[in-house]
């Protein structure tokens, strides 16, 4: 049977089967199609032009819908290595990560690079990352791709698997709502101090009954105080959500990472600037005759600045493990 | 009510073993394609040329349906026919789809009736 409509459709289907197959498959799906071509002509008293085919293609189906019937479902990694292969690829991007960040926080903190120079250095860890990442999804896309093809298949456990042995479900972190409350009126009371009186912020001597007044902070410290109050606000809306839900949630994790990375990059900011605390703070206090305190409180700021780093950075670390790789339970809001 | 999607998605899961059966049933007599999708809509049994096509080959694949190309009224065609282990596996389900039929029927007393579906 000669029709140009008949052979451009069979070719069609035919580029989307496997070579293997191909002119098997299309010389059935010929056959099929000319006998119920002129089974339809018989039937209607219609000849076999254009129009019949045309109608008796729809009805088969678009080439692309009918190749799909005869092809094997395929996939590049199958539901049997995908939990995995998400995993891995959590872990890696976790791992990339947290590189990048100390990268920066190293080039930062030992001053490598100037503060003018820090968005310039966010950006350049940024594209690295996203760099790296592709890199490492490729190569792991492969790697799982491979191992699907020509890896073991997990057995199927069947009957055989206990359910006794099943791991205990992780339970959510309850809150303490009377040590949230206490930590929230001390934010309150710090933004007030810092905003609002920070001429009292200093050290008070009596000295032969006359008092005397030394200021803490170096004016560049209050250049810093608006981000502080921004950060101290983020905090308390943290602290009011974890009343409100009564257990840490991923959404507050989520919001604690984006916090700690914020506070992470003010630290490391304020610490490579000029000092924040006046020298000689101490100058005349008895206690500075030892040379080892004297060293200590010479670099206080330097110090505090640099644990709550490293305890914001553990924090950080602890709430991306928590996200990537813990499943929560729901959270019963308070009021049900 | 249930949109037409739904329903097209849930009574095609519902005739998905159904057809394995007519066609495993039907091609105990050698067959192909097009006398296969005649005879089976004659019993009532309507399958969309693009499902019946590919199924052939498929349970073929699967050593269910045995096939060979032959030329009859001037024109090749494949011939199927349900293989020894077809006759096998249609033997055990049948068993099976009688007691579930059984089992449903109990379940679904005065369903439907009112539809007319």
């Amino acid at each position: 049977m000669e029709n140009e409509l008949l052979d451009r459709y069979i070719y069609h289907v035919g580029q989307e089967l496997p070579r293997k197959r191909r002119a098997d498959i299309e010389a059935e799906i010929r056959s099929l199609l000319e006998e119920t071509l002129e089974n339809r002509a018989a039937e209607s008293g219609q000849p076999i032009d254009d129009d019949l085919v045309a109608q008796v293609l729809r009805e088969f189906g678009s080439p692309e819908k009918v190749a799909e019937g005869y092809r094997e479902p395929h996939y590049l990694i199958g539901p049997v290595y995908y939990p995995l292969f998400t995993l891995v690829l959590k872990i890696v991007s976790a791992v990339l990560g947290g590189l990048a960040l100390a990268r920066l926080g190293f080039d930062i903190g030992t001053q490598a690079i100037s503060p003018a120079q820090v968005p310039q250095a966010i950006l350049n860890s940024l594209l690295e990352f996203v760099g790296g990442f592709l890199t490492a999804f490729a190569n792991i896309v492969i790697v799982f791709a491979l191992l699907d093809r020509y890896g073991p298949k997990k057995d199927d456990e069947g009957s055989t698997w206990n359910p006794r042995k099943l791991e205990k479900r992780p339970a959510n972190e309850k809150v303490n709502p009377v040590l949230t409350i206490i930590a929230i009126v001390m934010t309150i009371i710090v933004i007030v101090l810092l905003n609002f009186y920070p001429g009292v912020i200093g050290i008070y001597n009596n000295h032969n009954g006359v008092w005397s007044y030394r200021p803490i902070f170096t004016p560049l410290f209050f250049t810093y105080v608006p981000f502080l109050t921004v950060l101290l606000a983020a905090d308390i809306i943290k602290n009011l959500l974890l009343l409100r839900m009564r257990a840490t949630t991923t959404a507050i994790r989520w919001y604690e990472i984006v916090l700690d990375i914020a506070g992470i990059a003010f630290w490391v900011i304020v610490l490579s600037s000029d000092p924040i605390i006046q020298p000689n703070l101490m100058q005349n206090a008895e206690i500075m005759t030892e040379p080892v305190l004297r060293m200590m409180f010479e670099n206080m700021a330097t110090w505090v600045i640099a644990l709550v780093i490293v305890v914001s950075s553990i924090d950080l670390i602890g709430n991306l493990y928590n996200v990537l790789f813990v499943r929560k339970l729901p959270v019963i809001p308070l009021d049900q | 009510m249930v949109n037409d999607n739904v329903y097209d998605n849930a009574l095609m899961e519902l005739r998905r073993g159904i057809i394995l059966l007519a066609v495993l049933s039907e091609l105990r007599q050698e067959g192909y394609g097009y006398s296969v999708l005649r005879a089976l809509s004659q019993k009532g049994m309507d399958i969309e040329q693009g499902t019946l096509y590919p199924l052939l080959r498929r349970l073929e694949s699967q050593g269910l349906l045995e096939s060979a190309w032959r030329v009859e009224d001037e024109r090749p065609r494949r011939y199927y026919r349900t293989s020894p282990a077809g006759i096998d596996l249609l033997e055990r389900l049948t068993i099976e789809w009688k007691r579930m039929v059984e089992t449903i029927d109990q379940m679904l007393p005065g369903i439907g009736e009112q539809n007319g579906k």
